[in-house]
């Protein structure tokens, strides 16, 4: 009979490979998400951590398991969102916030906001084919041009609320004009 | 069956936004995808699709796959059809993708190398219901595997990192730190929250909270391993991501945690509730015509949902009963309730559905006001009347 096919040996290799992949993930996704550190104060460290993550890099890639886990850490950052304002043929300026009539608990929010967070960070580099989708959306009002606007919130304190103010009053936010792009074709 | 339902239900709403967040020609063109990519081992899908059909197939085929891991239908192999087709979504528009949709992965990933579908699935359903057919009084032994052991593990250790990350970056952080970091999420425009001004006038909720949230997870990682700290840690965890929920609106990433922090419930928790239950449920005794084959696949069927092991079956035509005469049983099956009382047909199914957790998917079918019993009555007796023939 094959060694392999007896049931002890059996046995000990389905324990024996399980245990290398039970301690291969774990190894994996420990090193995935370390961060870096001020290499300024360590230098040495990051090397280390990167000659650790080095042979996990395509399983962890492959199988998209490299995510970090700093959910609302180290800080809580004040929000942004998206406004966008499409100029139409006769210079009349309509005005956008796609995120604003979502609820938050709308499974679609998050995706919504990220895809609108995305923009937000690189205009350059995402702002065209947004623009040629919003050009398109808005067809009916024959848009000249997409105006990308980020609407930042400041600190808004206990204090704050006391004294009858908002979180998203116009005295705490602030309004960062982003990109034009003109629409295609006008 | 948790992790197919949220995904289900996640790439379900978005099917009407399939070609604006992973389509060809909205948010991020196919080409310009595949051109900011530089490693090939980044791989979807959807760069090799062409034509529009292929997606809605795509998206169709996936959904299908979610729906079968739900309810554990083919398990062994729909669930890497459901890891391909999140991997592809995630991969061809990553901009969309967050947090949950990491925690997704990883679990997903650990199931993919489980024998998942061997309890509470209708594979497992269909494997007792093969036995069944074969003799009613067969049993299948609960299934057990040194690899699901090593799943269950290596979910433990995920989730047990996770925590333990998350809680670390919260400390190299000055809001949690001073005790804000609650307050500071709580007005942000995603969550704007109900009860601010509670909260506000009352701020030592919050400090507390946003303690509460760091030790948690800090000792989460460590106390869960412990025999005796496991069901406080667990029942902390729980609490954390039902007020996620409640007061940040964040339900589906609740809930998919919560789904992780299942894989630190003992097998010993779930047999003691089990005995709970039986015990609750008086014994209920099913009695069938032996020598109608449709009746025999019937209570094969019914009896492969009673995973608790509830009901006791009799023959009428081998075993007579001595609380229900024959010429009732002509007519139609029996429930007998260890108080004496007879249940017949329709209404046997009905007080059954309710009590069998494994049928609690058919209560809303046998439990609508008068319709159910307008409609289940003369089914059920049409086809009782008609059992030879079927």
């Amino acid at each position: 009979m094959c060694l392999l096919h007896s049931k002890p040996w059996r046995g000990r290799l389905i324990y024996t490979v399980m245990s290398v992949f039970v301690g291969w993930h774990t190894i994996a996704i420990l090193a995935g998400p370390v961060p870096d550190v001020d290499s300024g104060r360590w230098p040495r460290l990051n090397v280390v951590f990167d000659a650790i993550r080095t042979p996990f890099k395509p399983y962890l890639t492959s199988f998209r398991l490299d995510g970090s886990w700093g959910f609302f850490a180290p800080n809580v950052r004040n929000s942004s969102w998206f406004r966008y304002v499409v100029e139409d043929a006769i210079g009349k300026r309509h005005v956008y916030e796609p995120t604003m009539p979502l609820r938050r608990f709308d499974p679609l929010f998050f995706r919504i906001e990220h895809q609108y967070l995305e923009l937000m960070d690189y205009p350059e580099e995402v702002g065209d084919s947004a623009a040629a989708m919003l050009c398109r959306k808005h067809a009916s009002l024959q848009p000249v041009a997409i105006s990308y606007v980020e609407v930042k919130q400041k600190d808004f304190r206990p204090d704050d609320y006391r004294s009858g103010k908002g979180p998203l009053d116009a005295a705490f936010v602030t309004v960062n004009p982003l990109k034009r792009v003109e629409c295609p074709g006008s | 069956m948790g992790i197919g339902g949220a995904l289900l239900f996640n790439y379900g709403v978005a099917t009407p936004d399939l070609f604006t967040f992973w389509g060809d020609a909205d948010w991020l063109r196919r080409m310009d995808a595949v051109e900011t990519i530089t490693d090939p081992l980044v791989q979807s899908v959807f760069f090799y699709f062409t034509a529009s059909w292929q997606w809605i197939v795509f998206h169709a085929l996936f959904l299908l796959a979610c729906a079968a891991l739900m309810v554990g239908w083919r398990t062994s192999w729909v669930k890497w059809i459901v890891l391909v087709g999140h991997l592809s979504y995630a991969y061809r528009n990553p901009s969309i993708t967050y947090g949950v949709d990491a925690i997704l992965h990883h679990l997903l990933f650990i199931l993919c190398f489980a024998p998942i579908g061997r309890a509470m699935s209708l594979d497992r359903v269909r494997a007792v219901r093969a036995a069944k057919s074969r003799d009613l009084g067969a049993t299948l032994p609960p299934y057990s595997s040194p690899w699901a052991f090593a799943c269950t593990r290596l979910m433990q250790i995920q989730m047990a990192i996770l925590f333990f990350s998350s809680g670390a970056e919260k400390l190299r952080g000055r809001d949690w730190w001073a005790g804000d970091a609650i307050w500071n999420a709580l007005v942000a425009y995603e969550y704007s929250a109900p009860l601010l001004g509670l909260f506000a006038a009352q701020y030592w909720l919050i400090v507390l909270a946003t303690y509460g949230t760091v030790l948690v997870e800090l000792a989460f990682p460590f106390l869960i391993w412990q025999r005796r700290t496991r069901p406080y840690l667990l029942a902390a965890a729980t609490l954390l991501h039902a007020m996620i929920a409640i007061f940040m609106g964040l339900f589906y990433f609740s809930f998919v945690m919560i789904m992780g922090h299942l894989s630190f419930v003992r097998h010993e928790w779930l047999r003691r509730l089990g005995a709970m239950w039986r015990r609750k449920i008086d014994g209920m005794e099913m009695i069938y015509d032996g020598t109608c084959g449709f009746c025999v696949r019937s209570m094969a069927w019914l009896l492969s949902f009673d995973g608790l092991g509830q009901i006791k079956i009799r023959d009428f035509r081998a075993n007579p009963s001595p609380v229900v005469g024959e010429a009732q049983l002509e007519k139609a099956l029996y429930l007998v309730l260890s108080d004496g009382r007879a249940l017949p047909g329709f209404e046997a199914y009905r007080y059954v559905v309710l009590r069998l957790p494994g049928l609690w998917w058919l209560v809303p079918f046998f439990y609508v006001p008068v319709f159910s019993r307008l409609c289940g009555r003369p089914a059920y007796n049409w086809v009782a009347a008609n059992r030879s023939r079927l």
